[in-house]
């Protein structure tokens, strides 16, 4: 099976801890397009590359001072999506890859001019191997605001790069997992603060069990000149399972000195008193295990901006 | 002690001030093996040393390896070592002696500049002292022999009742496949100690080594083997410098420690290598059954640094805690921390480190924890604080987190900035000024770890780092 390295940690380190980056299926496809994508993703310009250049992109353009919503379904496939939007727009953009035997291979883009707004929500559920990479680039005072939601696949791998070029542009991202069985999940998130009194935060925050393998890498990177820019970075994890593999490095480098970063990362099994506070209420184990997994996808669902989707979502959870 | 010099309050963070160890003497009658890493100069060395078969054949399998090995590709540049140009084995005129009057005059004045003779009078059980290849002094107090414990340079236990000993835990620890400047020690390594801690011996006065490289485009290559056997606790030193010269000097030392059940060693260093130093030495130590492992680390000298002390702690209820300051000026480029291998349950292990960057430095953290499978309820906490005095310096946090099992908790916790303008101000309005605010905010930044460092040796550093940080900074 043919591969390429994607996910690759901007710095990286020591080769015996398997952490720099992970591999990519390459399936053979027919080449469709020669458009090269403006940005570079999480994942990889090397990744970036092969997905465009299979894939008809699908241009999202939001116009000044306009509004738009937009949802779509993937299964399996290539998929380049580029997203434009100008001054003040704002954009609800719901990505939802589910259900899919096939390899899914997806890549989004996304520059956004001044004062405007992104929220990008991306599920990934039930699916064999999905490969997603996120480009994005804020101008003065953009904002993006992504919901990731990570519930299933045999192996998914997830890179961001958010470039906050903008004085004031901010990005958050909320992200939810679960991983089970022999499930590998993979995430690579990068933010370069450029602008100066830039603004980040990232909150992950997952669950696994049985003998599920997951990956975390979270790079805050404070480029010279950003001054007065804040980032914060945590991740909390719940070890259900003798036999998972978990890995995490969240890293801060820094060339500037007027900022203030700050990253957390908390791994460990469900917490002793909250463990008793449910049994005493009745629950068993399996109960409980459902209770803090959905938790911690309610975490970032309740926060989802579209109320459309997280109807749904919640929906899905509920009969789920 | 070093004489401390009186300094002046500054208005603005001066580098570490190296002018009392940045003085050398030119030994014309030292005797060296040509630049380079050849199968003859290894013979040669294993010729002068005398080395018995065993390492003989171990150093020349170290070159093997060290030739088929490549460079790391995920650290500080070094492409400014050349190999061809160090010379790795430098001898002084002089055989070990026992006793400070007998060294030569330029060498024991150079001891007795760096306050070592002085500490040892005052407050110290044994010390070595290592002057480029070879170590030209070596005691112990005789109160402390009596109580069974060794502490003799290593090559002297190698032709002795310790051969089989050391054999059982040379390179066993840090083997030489470990990575390429591991495999370039076991082919040159020279100098060093070996210590050994009988069951139940508590040396309660430090032992300490010293080491001094003095001749410009030389490595020095020292091996620390230490073994405190079960219920024994000791505290070990290690000091170094050099002079700055124009040329790259290498230093790849080797430090193994075996911890035995229920023992504490304490294994403090001052490291403060000329800038013109590649510093990657390679620290081990593995801790048995209810033992515990104490890192205290300032790194304040060379020029690039790869250092990062390793516990593995193999017992059940084993410990490990590393408390590290890190101070990179002008020119440095220093990637130190740390790496914990949990083996066993309930082990814990807690870090905690601070760094300052200031000029064009760079400070790199970059630790490793791997809890594995069978360390089922063990602890972990790491805790990572930067401080970056200017907007020419740099800065990184690098930490993985490798966990194998379910039942174990692991908290990092890290942060970077500069000094606070909120702190300045409230320290101003309680009547201080702006330049003691920001010295106090400094000092009172490394603090916490530079109070653990042993006075009673680096109490010349720490007064260095807290004068020299007295002052307004930016």
């Amino acid at each position: 099976m043919e591969s390429i390295k994607i996910n690759r940690m901007k710095a990286i380190t020591n080769s015996w801890l398997k952490i720099n980056d992970t591999d990519m299926e390459i399936i053979e496809s027919p080449v469709v397009s020669e458009v090269l994508p403006k940005l570079t993703s999480g994942a990889g310009e090397g990744f970036d590359r092969y997905v465009a250049a299979r894939s008809k992109a699908l241009d999202i353009v939001v116009t000044d001072g306009n509004k738009e919503r937009k949802r779509l379904d993937i299964a399996g496939g290539f998929h380049y999506i580029d997203v434009k939007q100008s001054k003040n727009s704002k954009l609800d953009l719901i990505v939802d890859v589910k259900n899919s035997e096939d390899n899914a291979y997806v890549l989004i883009c996304a520059e956004l001019e001044d004062y405007a707004t992104l929220n990008i929500i991306k599920k990934v559920e039930n699916v064999g191997k999905a490969y997603i990479g996120f480009a994005a680039k804020a101008g003065d005072s953009a904002q993006i605001h992504a919901y990731d939601l990570f519930m299933g696949g045999e192996k998914v791998t997830y890179g961001s790069k958010v470039v906050l070029e903008g004085y004031k542009s901010q990005y958050d991202a909320k992200v939810g997992y679960i991983t089970c069985g022999s499930e590998k999940l993979d995430l690579n998130y990068l933010t370069e603060h450029y602008g100066k009194k830039s603004i980040s935060n990232l909150d992950v925050g997952g669950v696994m069990k049985d003998a599920s393998e997951k990956t975390f890498r979270g790079t805050i990177d404070f480029i010279r000149g950003c001054k007065g820019s804040e980032a914060a970075e945590n991740e909390s994890v719940i070890l259900i399972d003798q036999g998972v593999k978990n890995k995490s490095v969240p890293t801060i480098l820094c060339t500037e000195e007027d900022v203030k970063g700050e990253h957390g990362d908390s791994i460990g099994k469900i917490e002793d008193d909250t463990r008793f506070y449910l049994e005493s209420r009745g629950l068993d184990e399996a109960s409980i295990v459902k209770l803090v997994s959905e938790a911690k996808l309610y975490n970032v669902i309740r926060q989802i901006p579209d109320d459309e989707f997280k109807k749904e979502l919640i929906k899905e959870e509920q009969e789920g | 002690m070093a004489e401390i010099k009186e300094l002046e309050e500054k208005t603005y963070v001066e580098d570490i001030d190296r002018n009392i160890y940045d003085f050398r003497y030119e030994d014309k009658d030292a005797y060296k093996v040509e630049s380079g890493l050849t199968v003859d100069i290894i013979d040669t060395i294993s010729k002068e040393k005398n080395d018995v078969e065993w390492m003989r054949e171990l150093r020349h399998k170290g070159l093997e390896v060290y030739n088929k090995s490549t460079m790391p590709e995920w650290g500080p540049s070094i492409e400014g070592l050349d190999m061809e140009n160090i010379v790795t084995y430098v001898k002084p005129k002089t055989d070990m002696k026992y006793d400070w009057k007998d060294v030569p005059e330029n060498i024991k004045d150079t001891f007795e500049k760096l306050g070592i003779p002085q500490a040892e009078r005052d407050s110290l059980a044994g010390v070595g002292a290592q002057y480029d290849s070879e170590l030209v002094y070596h005691n112990v107090k005789q109160e402390v022999a009596d109580l069974g414990v060794i502490y003799t340079d290593l090559e002297s236990a190698l032709h002795g009742p310790y051969e089989q000993m050391i054999k059982d835990h040379f390179m066993k620890l840090v083997p030489m496949t470990d990575h390429k400047f591991a495999a370039l020690h076991a082919a040159v390594w020279s100098g060093g100690s070996f210590v050994y801690v009988p069951k139940g011996v508590s040396v309660e006065i430090p032992l300490q080594s010293y080491f001094r490289l003095n001749a410009p485009g030389a490595g020095q290559f020292e091996h620390t083997l230490i073994i405190v056997d079960d219920d024994a606790y000791l505290h070990f030193i290690e000091g170094c410098s050099a002079p700055k010269y124009n040329v790259a000097n290498l230093h790849a030392g080797c430090v193994e420690i075996y911890v035995g059940k229920r023992s504490t060693v304490r294994y403090s260093t001052i490291e403060n290598w000329s800038k013109n130093m590649y510093n990657l030495n390679t620290k081990r130590a593995k801790v048995e059954e209810g033992g515990k492992i104490e890192w205290i680390s300032g790194s304040f000298g060379s020029h690039t640094s790869y250092l990062y002390p390793t516990s593995v702690l193999a017992g059940e209820g084993a410990k490990s805690e590393f408390t590290s300051v890190t101070f990179a000026g002008d020119g440095q480029e220093l990637d130190t921390g740390c790496k914990t291998i949990h083996n066993a349950p309930n082990t814990s292990s807690y870090i905690n480190t601070r760094s300052i960057s200031k000029g064009n430095g760079a400070s790199i953290f970059r630790s490793a924890v791997v809890v594995n499978e069978k360390a089922t309820n063990s602890k972990v906490s790491v805790s990572c604080q930067s401080l970056m005095l200017d907007k020419e310096s740099r800065s990184d946090t690098i930490p993985v987190m490798n966990i194998y099992n379910k039942d174990s908790s692991i908290g990092h916790e890290a942060s970077i900035g500069c000094i606070s303008d909120d702190e300045v101000f409230y320290l101003m309005s309680r009547g201080v000024s702006e330049d003691d605010a920001r010295a106090l905010i400094v000092s009172g930044f490394a603090e916490n770890v530079s109070k653990e460092l042993p006075l009673e040796y680096a109490l010349e550093m720490n007064n260095l780092i807290r004068l020299e940080m007295k002052g307004s900074i930016g």
